[in-house]
């Protein structure tokens, strides 16, 4: 059966309406593991399993609640231990339950297993096909020989020979002759009757194997799902190990950074930073320390590619701290201005760098802070403009 | 921009990540939650009570619609139930959802027990003139459970019904009288490539028309 044969009788799997055999087929096909047939089977079988909502709602007895509830506290139910497999059961439950634990929703299998017959009475057995016929199923080399011993004997003239040479020889070694046949005879038919025993033993051994082969099928298909929950999780994994990995980096970039101010802020070198420090020495505490503070890393786009900067914003203040390093100098008349991008561009400030190509700027009232898609820092006339007119230094995404 | 968050994956999240806000509340609520079944797993009964309350009219709809006879009824889903408390440790969330899994069982059941009763050749002719009045009378259920209760009832009914008969049919006995397309197709003395069309095509468009229910109920995210 191909795909789309199988793909096209999963709604009919999923309502229970397949045959047997293409039951077993699309068990195979799922078992062996098809995520396109595996998704669209749960569909339908969700969708399949809201059918009774369409049922004019009958409510339940109230009775069966407690009886249900005191079955519960009985000893078959109770114990964890007793859980499993122990029917309790006053109402007779006619089959083999299916397992509801596989995909396969309403199934018969356990019904449509071949009902195995059992072995004949011998007597029976005995009584229907003759000695003869028996003899050639069991022996046929006896039979053979039987066959041929009998058909010389019906030849008139050889038997009348034959019996008359019987006689002559020996009447007893006749009579011993036909006793021997006799026995032949029930022996073949004894024969026959344990071969047909054994026949019937190996096709329930064989009924046995299939249930088991659905078994393995079932725990196949569980495996399957297990794999792939796995892979997913490592996939998981991965990229959290690999987000960790960028953070630590950050981290470890914004502790150097963070020393640089410092260091500069202690001796005094890179009085600018250590004005704007000294200006917002407070704030800048409160941005980078707020556990609610947002981070964007910005990065230098083809006019200054080893630019770099970071942006923090408190939402709850509308406060925020910007650094960028790396800026090229300002041509004479020029600043740079940060801009803050929602559905358009709203300037943050402007700011100049400093010697070691370093710049920073202290935000206050950031327009649209919940709403910030992106920063973009511009070269602009000196003093900047409502709307950004030069080329873009810096990008980058909260 | 993402939601703010303490953990530093979230503070420094990669950018172009996307993120969402808290999870939309469904439109209906869902019927056996996960956890509700996780409790029965650990043999709550308490649980198992709130499990019993939330889904026993519907399973009961269900069987007595399969079974026909409200005794009948009461005592299969009785036996359902104590296999539900029995098996609810092997039950597997990533399967399906806790509701599918009750429903599977109890119409397994209940088939199962209409083909025992026809093997032994006796009467199974429904008969909804046995309910008592009693039992009509509507147990503890809370306006939300009602009112969600019947939006879902509404739009798998109205998905039913705009399926043509035939298809609708063809599908109800498959469910209800656990048929296959062989059967049905013998029964109703139509070609098995005919009823193998109106269910597949009945399914489809069941699939699609309950798609927001399904969704909730697998648990996918809107």
């Amino acid at each position: 059966m191909d795909h789309e044969q199988l793909e096209e009788n999963l709604s009919l799997y999923a309502l229970g309406a397949l045959d047997p055999d293409s039951v077993r087929d699309m068990e195979q096909h799922l078992a062996a593991g098809c995520p396109a047939c595996s998704t669209l089977l749960r569909q339908y079988q969700a969708a399949a399993t809201m059918l009774p909502y369409a049922l004019p709602p009958q409510t339940s007895p109230p009775a069966l609640k407690s009886r249900v509830m005191t079955a519960l506290s009985g000893p078959a139910a109770s114990t964890t231990s007793a859980r499993a497999d122990r029917p309790a059961s006053p109402v007779p439950i006619p089959t083999a339950p299916p397992d509801l634990f596989s995909s396969r929703p309403f199934s018969r299998i356990p019904q449509d297993l071949p009902e195995m017959p059992a072995p004949q009475p011998l007597s029976r057995r005995s009584a229907s096909p003759t000695w003869r016929e028996q003899l050639r199923a069991t022996s046929p080399a006896l039979a053979y020989a039987l066959e041929a011993l009998l058909k010389r004997v019906s030849r008139r003239h050889e038997f009348h020979k034959w019996r008359e040479q019987l006689k002559v020889e020996s009447p007893a070694f006749a009579a011993a002759l036909g006793v021997l046949l006799l026995g032949v005879a029930g022996y073949a038919v004894h024969q026959y009757n344990t071969f047909e025993a054994e026949r019937t033993a190996t096709a329930r051994d064989r009924a046995e194997a299939a249930k088991s082969k659905q078994e393995t099928a079932d725990l196949k298909r569980e495996l399957a799902d297990k794999e792939a929950a796995l892979t997913k999780a490592t996939d998981e994994l991965k990229r959290t190990v690999e987000a960790l990995g960028t953070t630590r980096e950050q981290l470890a970039r914004h502790q150097e950074q963070l020393d640089t101010l410092r260091a500069q802020f202690k001796t005094g070198r890179g009085r600018k930073g250590a004005e704007v420090l000294l200006a917002g020495g407070e704030d800048l505490l409160r941005i980078l320390s707020s556990p609610t503070a947002k981070m964007a890393d910005l990065h230098g786009t083809d006019e200054a590619k080893d630019a770099y900067a970071l942006v923090f914003v408190e939402p709850e203040t509308r406060r925020g701290f910007f650094y960028a390093n790396n800026l090229p100098s300002l041509p004479a008349g020029k600043t740079y201005q940060l801009w803050v991008i929602t559905d358009k561009p709203v300037s943050a400030g402007v700011f100049s760098i400093d010697r070691g190509h370093k710049g920073r700027l202290l935000m206050r009232n950031i327009p649209a802070v919940r709403r910030i898609k992106k920063f973009a820092v511009s070269l602009e006339p000196e003093g900047g403009l409502p709307q950004p007119t030069g080329s873009i230094y810096l990008t980058g995404a909260p | 921009m993402c939601p703010i968050s303490i953990h530093p994956i979230h503070l420094f999240a990669v950018s172009g990540r996307k993120c969402y806000d808290a999870p939309v509340s469904p439109k209906h609520p869902s019927t056996v939650d996960h956890t509700l079944l996780a409790r029965v797993a650990k043999g709550d009964q308490e649980a198992f009570e709130r499990l019993y309350e939330q889904t026993s009219s519907l399973l009961y709809t269900l069987v007595l619609r399969i079974v026909g006879k409200p005794a009948d009824a009461a005592d299969l889903l009785q036996e359902v139930y104590l296999e539900a408390w029995r098996k609810a440790s092997n039950y597997d969330t990533a399967r399906g959802a806790p509701m599918a899994w009750l429903v599977t069982l109890a119409r397994s059941r209940a088939i199962d027990w209409v083909r025992a009763l026809a093997a032994r050749g006796k009467d199974v002719t429904a008969s909804l003139d046995d309910t008592p009045a009693s039992d009509l009378v509507a147990q503890n259920a809370d306006a939300l459970d009602i009112r969600a209760a019947n939006e879902r009832q509404a739009l798998v009914r109205a998905s039913l019904k705009s399926l043509p008969p035939v298809q609708q049919q063809a599908i109800e006995l498959a469910f209800y009288e656990g048929l296959t397309h062989t059967e049905i197709s013998e029964r109703l003395h139509v070609p098995l490539g005919t009823i193998k069309t109106r269910i597949r095509l009945g399914m489809e468009k069941l699939r699609d028309g309950l798609q927001t229910l399904w969704e909730e109920e697998l648990g996918i995210p809107n």
